[in-house]
């Protein structure tokens, strides 16, 4: 049975200093550094950054979808619904998943069996969580087919995914995720593989298919789509959260030097025009994070000490953290200025 | 006020470097033991636009509207059905392939995968420097050839002696880039040469670009998906659907002021962050999905999708009407 909105100190999931390492063989390394993050019950919290840098992998670890034994949680807790995840039995695990944290991925041709008909699919999640007979739960799927606007819903029930275009089968998945009425749902750049109208369009329906008190983890590297659906904004880099604030915060006064570089490097649809102000530098390789500050080989304010510790996450606003000596100089400064 | 005109009438007096004008490039579709044609994949349709020397036309669509096959059509790497593409005036769609080989020293393209498009068992120096040993094109030794490439694409001269898998995805595209400037072209097509990249490293490759553009005299096609990309690059844009280039103007007159329905879905559909949202802005989302361009919709294409439909669309395929500086090609505008 779902259990209404039940929170831990009003917070429904709480990730805290999670360390995730992967040994490959070239050695050992981490691609999540002790981060801290809370997501409270009805919110849209975003994960966002560039390859590499974590965020996929943090939102595997919330379920224990890490594969090992290459990759290992190596530390930290992750509470959701006042329980640590990473302490429970399988058994107990397995009925979270799907029913109470469901996921949506990238790649919804990849997530979706090609063997099996839609239907069955959709059916066979349904039944697993549910006591419903066959036709119960037949009907359920075919209405949910129906609410994610997917046109002629009966006959798609029949329909292999590849007899799907990707914007269709990313509405299975949407269905397939919401239709337990999860209390998180973990949105692995759900929008990333479709075209801009498509996109769109799945932002309008995930947006009003959610029940108030489901939250929504979004993964993504896309700035736009962080403005589109969230309320709050966990900016990472290189392993670790660089800053986190409300929507607001982020994207009118961002603190860290990456964020801000990053808002002013996008471009824009409209306003100014011609060249970009580009970060220097690239992603460094998990093995060549610099000491201290990860991001500080590319940082125009960078000093001393930012080699010697890392910064912790200080707050600069009530509600806004980031992790960088000089954040309290920078937040509410243009960007233009550096 | 508006008018029907030729199309060409609306593009610049002086002479344009590319010229294309009613271009086809089909893809046979068949079926059975004796490949019996059933019909075709209508990639590129009718297509007409122009570039003049210097300038920068964006072109912009969703994937499978036929944008990376004209381009590649332009290259050489499709084989158009139909039409004329003049390049400084010779028509590339009936160059013997000895005059070809010629040409392609002035026209070059970037891929969008950086890692693919380089050959992974030669190295640096070979990658950049095979275009102009071929030509005969190289100055001094070809190691002091290639390191001033490198100079120019801003990644470190003595790199030239290593591999594509050692470098990362931005320097890679530099080395992309590096390889299509190498013989001196007068135009590059660049094909979504930013989308496989970080986030953080795509404006410095932009930049790059831009840079080139400048100091090289070069001209570009830029084809992505990516509104907001090429309205910082480029002057002119094209917007494409299913196979047809359905606007076409100055890139900020279209980005401000969009005429065809399909521009004003799109734009309405890209995240302006700082900006109003989706769902809090006008214009409405389109509905439905893009139709296959084997069995493009009977009249105009984007009838099926259209909020403005009116009687005549699904029965008449509209010409490019022409409204103040731009080409629409809508019955709207007629």
């Amino acid at each position: 049975m779902m259990v209404e909105g039940k929170a831990h100190n009003g917070r429904l999931l709480e990730v805290e200093d999670l360390i995730v390492t992967f040994e490959t063989d070239e050695g050992i390394f981490r691609a999540v550094d002790r981060i801290s993050f809370a997501i409270e019950p009805g919110e849209v919290l975003g994960l966002v950054g560039e390859s590499g840098c974590g965020k996929s992998v943090t939102a595997l670890s919330i379920l224990r979808l890490i594969p090992g034994p290459v990759g290992k949680i190596a530390g930290g807790k992750i509470r959701f619904q006042g329980q640590d995840l990473l302490e429970l039995p399988a058994s107990k695990l397995h009925n979270i998943r799907g029913q109470e944290i469901s996921m949506i991925f990238q790649e919804p041709s990849a997530a979706l069996s090609p063997l099996h008909r839609v239907g069955r699919q959709l059916v066979e999640t349904i039944r697993l969580h549910r006591k419903m007979d066959k036709k119960a739960a037949w009907e359920m799927a075919r209405e949910w087919l129906a609410k994610v606007r997917i046109p002629d819903p009966e006959e798609r029930m029949y329909a292999y995914p590849y007899q799907l275009s990707g914007g269709m089968q990313q509405r299975v998945m949407i269905a397939m995720a919401l239709m337990l009425e999860p209390a998180l749902i973990i949105a692995d750049e759900p929008t990333t593989a479709l075209d801009v109208t498509i996109q769109a369009q799945i932002f309008k329906l995930i947006r009003g298919l959610k029940r108030k008190d489901t939250s929504i983890l979004l993964i993504t590297h896309d700035m736009g789509v962080v403005w589109e659906m969230c309320d709050r904004v966990a900016v990472m880099y290189a392993s670790r959260i660089a800053e986190k604030g409300t929507l607001e915060q982020i994207f009118n006064a961002p603190a860290h030097p990456y964020t801000r570089g990053l808002l002013a490097s996008i471009p824009k649809l409209t306003g100014a025009k011609g060249k970009l102000k580009a970060i220097r530098g690239q992603v460094p390789s998990p093995f060549e994070y610099p000491s201290g500050c990860h991001f500080r080989d590319r940082c125009p304010h960078a000093f001393d000490r930012c080699a010697e510790e890392i910064p912790p996450l200080y707050e600069v606003q009530e509600g806004h953290r980031a992790s960088c000596f000089v954040a309290d100089k920078l937040v509410g400064k243009p960007p233009e200025a550096e | 006020m508006a008018q029907i005109t030729q199309a060409d009438s609306i593009s610049a007096p002086h002479s344009p470097l590319l010229e294309v004008k009613d271009l086809k490039t089909w893809f046979p579709i068949q079926r059975g033991i004796f490949s019996k044609i059933v019909g075709h994949v209508r990639a590129v349709d009718r297509v007409t636009f122009s570039i003049q020397k210097g300038e920068t036309l964006g072109l912009v669509g969703e994937s499978g509207c036929g944008k990376t096959t004209l381009g590649r059509t332009l290259i050489g790497l499709e084989t158009a059905m139909e039409g004329q593409a003049l390049f400084n005036g010779r028509d590339l769609v009936t160059l013997s392939p000895r005059e070809r080989r010629q040409l392609r020293r002035q026209m070059q393209i970037i891929f969008q995968d950086p890692l693919s498009s380089l050959n992974p068992r030669m190295n640096i120096l070979d990658i950049v420097t095979e275009g102009i040993a071929q030509f005969k094109m190289v100055e001094g030794s070809r190691e002091d050839h290639a390191k001033r490439l490198m100079a120019e694409v801003g990644l470190d001269k003595e790199a030239i002696y290593r591999y594509p898998h050692e470098f990362s995805g931005g320097q890679r595209q530099r080395i992309n880039i590096a390889r299509a400037i190498s013989l001196r072209p007068d135009f590059i097509v660049c094909d979504e040469p930013v989308s496989a990249l970080d986030v953080s490293v795509q404006a410095q490759v932009i930049n790059l670009l831009m840079d080139l553009r400048e100091s090289h005299g070069l001209s570009y096609l830029f084809i992505s998906h990516d509104l907001s990309v090429v309205s910082n690059i480029a002057g002119r844009t094209a917007v494409m659907y299913l196979g047809t280039i359905v606007e076409q103007g100055p890139t900020s007159d279209i980005i401000e002021d969009p005429l065809h329905p399909y521009t004003k879905a799109l734009i309405a559909a890209v995240p302006d962050p700082g900006k109003a949202k989706i769902g809090e802005r006008e214009g409405a989302l389109v509905k439905g999905e893009t139709p296959s361009p084997a069995a493009p919709p009977s009249g105009c294409r984007f009838h099926t999708r259209c909020p403005d439909i009116m009687d005549i669309c699904p029965r008449v395929d509209p010409p490019d009407f022409s409204y103040e500086t731009r080409l629409v090609r809508c019955h709207l505008y007629k």
